[in-house]
């Protein structure tokens, strides 16, 4: 129950993913708002992954739920190209809204592949169905 | 979220009316675009989000080139959304210079689609 785990390689199977950790945030108590914000922000990371990063097999997405909040994480094995090598503005708007989304966002590239890290705290007491 | 998507062109008068019903993102953004390069002509045009359940920055990426174009032409663009909604919040973030309209009523989308074209 306190943690999903998924894995994507193609555009067409951001929807189910979305929707797996959509009723996922919900059965942990993430309400609405804040939980669509990181459902869109966790599909934008997927989607850069899939698109820009030149993975060699496929994204992960790790949700986890502790007392403290929720983290969900989401990695590729590629290099994502900085907004400036893209000949669009496309990806930068998907990076920017990540941002929106979820300020504390953390984006770290390194060997092998890039890590979005997207957390939040559960900062009142969670109810016997889960939510705060 | 588990509306299949689909998109509805319809003709308000002289202004088109292109309804986004479920989820559209970056696997359904191709036949989006297809459509909106595609419209006949008209006074003005509305994107309704009203039914859309899901939408990310290839929507919205490929909402403000359309923008862009049809203000080439004359051809006002306005937005219909509800209002406060998660949709209404990502698209003023993502305004261009020009910013395309954003209403929560059809009705005052049909209006400034007619009247902006009158405008220029």
């Amino acid at each position: 129950v306190g943690r999903l785990d998924l894995r994507v390689g193609q555009v067409e199977e951001l929807a189910s993913v979305r929707h797996a950790l959509d009723e996922w945030l919900n059965g942990q108590g993430m309400s609405e708002p804040p939980r669509a914000a990181f459902v869109l922000a966790t599909h934008e990371a997927l989607a850069n992954a899939i698109q820009h990063s030149g993975f060699s097999d496929s994204v992960t997405v790790r949700a986890r739920a502790a007392n403290e909040g929720i983290e969900i994480v989401i990695r590729d094995d590629g290099s994502w190209k900085t907004p400036d090598e893209v000949p669009n503005d496309e990806r930068g708007r998907g990076l920017k809204l990540i941002r929106l989304l979820v300020p504390d966002a953390e984006v770290s590239t390194g060997v092998p592949g890039t890590t979005v890290r997207l957390s939040h705290p559960f900062t009142g007491e969670r109810t016997a169905d889960g939510s705060t | 979220m588990d509306r299949p998507e689909s998109i509805t062109i319809d003709e308000h008068g002289n202004v088109i009316v292109i309804r986004l019903i479920g989820d559209h993102d970056v696997s359904t953004v191709p036949e989006l675009r297809t459509k909106l390069e595609t419209l006949p002509p008209s006074t003005g045009v509305v994107v309704s989000l009203a039914e859309t359940t899901f939408f990310d920055s290839s929507v919205i990426h490929t909402l403000i080139g359309t923008g862009e174009k049809l203000r080439e032409r004359k051809q006002p663009l306005v937005i219909h959304v509800p209002v406060p909604s998660l949709g209404e919040r990502i698209l003023r973030a993502f305004q261009p210079e020009a910013p395309i309209p954003l209403t929560p009523s059809l009705d005052e989308a049909l209006a400034l689609a007619r009247s902006a074209s009158h405008m220029d």
